[in-house]
């Protein structure tokens, strides 16, 4: 008998008003090609010198989760598991700078220690002095759905009854630049690069508060179309769905981003609505956590039975994670 | 109950060879593979490292690959030590999308990165892709050499890495997610990685010596190596040989600094005691320890305060190959896995070099290759910044 995993609660700050689902029914509109998140007041989660020497990306990383936890009643959780492409930027691209500035001389370490990708899952560990299991997937633009198939992983195992996952991305204007050169971000009409800090809660639980089930994740790599449909009905057998209600996709604007999904979707998810997230939330390379975070509270608050959402890289790398309602 | 899971393949490369066999031949000689600097283009010339002993060029040839300046040295390391892995386990191009790729690394391609860095803003599409290299990029580059694994992921958590994507990995078979899946990691030497640990002062400027008293921190190496780790029914199915179990693993959180260990070593004990759990083992079962044994103050003395605390009065030999391979950071959980399997599959202790005095209240590692007993159960630790602790135990089939 597969074990059942919920998600109990999820927050973001984005572009969108911080730490609230306001933009279900009103919604930012962004129109620039590179917008900065909207903090909330962190002094209500930390004290300013506890975390002085932080970067904003750290900042967010930290108040979303410690608000997630707040709303779940919980201290310790079972697990810290993060997911986030690049890191700090700020701190990877400031301790670059410094080491060619200054010849390999008098460096800061505190730009150095930053710059590792796992500061987050520390930051949170040391915050909430959680000694529990503690990782970080760095992997593209699947890094939160690796995060989150970790989570459910253990879960599933019995190893533990929660876990606190995240998917975290920073900007900078450097990386805005090469990432527009790449034909990544940029491109007219598409939606805006933005920073993405989403928190949410696994739990064994069941209760009438979570926000839905997570009925299953997958990840695959290049799979041809059979492989992706194989898998699929596996994941609605296993979860007790007849079909799919709606598909949310990574679709933002960028005819090149685009093209795959609405292909997949024709030939596999024929006549089932599309979803998108990346027109409220931006572009980044944590994105497909939003994307999980906006279907799950689309599942609790409209009438929704089933979400899947797909998640792609350039190099056609897939992830299928099925939402389903209480 | 746990589900088996069994090793049938590994690959490696370190600064003391290429290839398992070159690899044992080092640790049964006791010659270290730290010296001075020939393929980094630092500054820091009288920085020792443990540098793999092909230059770029070289590797490319080896992997027959084509010439292409930005592919970055991590890669080529990886898809040596996978070769010899997938080779190992009788794995062929055909039957990768059966299997699933779990690599690990900390700075990955930041060492083509750093050398145009300055004319980054000017630079053109190609170079703007590689300067937005992540971790997981280098997975995808050297998952691709061999064709359409089932899926790809990337752990990074510092030097713990490699020791996390093997525990990633066990989740994946016990779960039936997959039958087969290799894991480990790839680092190479970088200037931004060799100055960011210099930066923190606790790079030795003399080979480094763990567990001795007088050391003075940690040499930096680099290096590649993945495992196989392949569920019970693929194993018969196949037909393979399995060469070891992975009984147990733990991963516990420090939660105490952002790069220092507590000095009780909270997370390198809590990580141990479930890896026991796991393996459903006691202490006195662990016939040799691989320890973390970087040769920092801090290191040494936080990790010999934890295996005092689960050990007590039986500690098993325990020595850091660190004084081989140099820290090979984001690989060093999977060279260090490579390590212990050769000990156990061949039956020695690895020596620990360059120790003389023991350090005040601390443990003795061992210093001669002959086990006085059979050698059934291996530890083998890993510890990251953030104290992000990691431990595995290799067991006798």
């Amino acid at each position: 008998m597969k074990r059942r995993v919920y998600i109990q609660a999820a927050s973001q700050i984005s572009i969108q008003e911080p730490l609230s689902e306001s933009w279900m029914k009103a919604p930012v509109i962004c129109s620039e090609p590179f917008a900065k998140a909207v903090d909330p007041p962190f002094s209500q989660y930390f004290a300013p010198n506890q975390m002085r020497r932080s970067t904003g990306y750290l900042k967010r990383a930290l108040a979303v989760s410690l608000e997630v936890l707040r709303r779940c009643n919980i201290e310790h959780p079972e697990a810290i598991i993060t997911g986030t492409s690049f890191g700090s930027l700020e701190r990877t691209n400031g301790f670059l700078s410094q080491v060619c500035a200054n010849k390999e001389e008098a460096l800061s370490p505190m730009f150095f220690m930053q710059a590792i990708h796992n500061a987050v899952s520390t930051t949170i560990a040391i915050a909430t002095q959680t000694k529990s299991y503690n990782t970080t997937y760095s992997h593209s633009r699947m890094s939160f759905d690796a995060a989150l198939l970790d989570g459910s992983m253990q879960m599933q195992l019995g190893n533990i009854s929660n876990a606190l996952v995240g998917g975290h991305e920073d900007t900078s204007a450097i990386h805005f630049e090469l990432l527009k050169k790449c034909g990544y971000v940029g491109v007219k009409g598409m939606a805006p690069y933005a920073d993405i800090s989403v928190a949410m809660m696994l739990s064994a639980e069941e209760d009438q508060q979570n926000l839905c089930e997570l009925a299953g994740v997958r990840l695959l790599n290049n799979p041809p179309d059979e492989k992706v449909k194989e898998v699929t009905e596996k994941m609605l057998e296993e979860a007790q769905i007849e079909s799919i209600e709606a598909v949310m996709t990574g679709a933002n604007g960028n005819p090149a981003n685009d093209a795959p999904y609405f292909e997949m979707a024709e030939r596999l998810f024929k006549n089932k609505p599309l979803l998108t997230y990346k027109n409220l939330f931006g572009e980044n390379f944590a994105a497909s956590a939003s994307g999980v975070y906006a279907a799950a509270h689309k599942i609790k608050q409209e009438t929704m039975g089933s979400i899947m959402v797909i998640n792609r890289t350039e190099k056609n790398e897939v992830s299928l994670t099925l939402l389903k309602r209480l | 109950m746990r589900k088996p899971v069994y090793i049938t393949g590994a690959g490696v490369i370190s600064a003391i060879g290429v290839g398992k066999e070159e690899t044992l031949s080092a640790l049964l000689n006791k010659r270290s593979g730290v010296g001075s600097m020939k393929y980094l283009t630092s500054r820091h010339r009288e920085i020792p490292v443990g540098e793999v002993k092909r230059s770029n060029a070289e590797l490319i040839q080896m992997a027959g690959l084509k010439e292409n300046p930005l592919t970055s040295r991590t890669v080529l390391m990886g898809i040596v030590a996978l070769k010899e892995a997938l080779s190992e386990a009788g794995i062929k191009s055909e039957d990768l999308d059966n299997v699933h790729l779990i690599s690990s690394t900390i700075v990955g391609g930041m060492d083509k990165r750093e050398l145009f860095f300055e004319n980054e803003s000017s630079c053109d599409r190609e170079h703007a892709l590689a300067a937005v290299r992540n971790c997981g990029t280098s997975t995808e580059e050297i998952a691709s050499y061999f064709g359409p694994f089932a899926s790809l992921s990337t752990v990074s958590t510092a030097c713990s890495s490699a020791t996390n994507a093997l525990i990633s990995a066990s989740f994946m078979i016990e779960s039936n997610m997959a039958d087969i899946v290799v894991a480990g990691g790839a680092e190479c030497l970088s200037i931004f990685h060799l100055n960011g640990f210099n930066s923190l002062m606790i790079l030795d400027s003399r080979p480094c010596r763990p567990f001795d008293k007088e050391r003075a921190g940690l040499n930096l190496g680099e290096g590649a190596a993945y495992l196989v780790l392949e569920s019970e029914a693929s194993v018969r199915r196949r037909g393979v040989r399995p060469l070891c179990r992975l009984a147990g693993y733990g991963n516990a959180c420090d939660a105490f600094h952002e790069t220092a260990s507590s000095p009780n070593g909270d997370g390198a004990f809590l990580a141990m005691q479930k890896a026991l759990e796991k393996a459903q083992l006691t202490p006195k079962d662990i016939d040799y320890i691989n320890a973390h044994g970087t040769a920092t103050q801090n290191n040494d003395e936080s990790e010999s305060a934890a295996i005092k605390r689960l050990f007590n009065d039986t500690i098993p030999p325990l020595s850091s190959t660190k004084s081989y391979t140099g820290h090979t950071t984001g690989a060093s959980g999977g060279v260090e896995a490579v390590i212990s399997l050769l000990a156990l599959e061949n039956q020695f202790l690895p020596a620990s070099l360059n120790w003389k005095t023991p350090m005040d209240g601390g443990i003795v590692p061992v210093t001669e290759i002959h086990s006085k007993g059979e050698i059934k159960n291996i530890m083998s630790n890993a510890f990251g910044f953030g104290g992000n602790d990691s431990s595995i135990i290799l067991s006798k089939v």
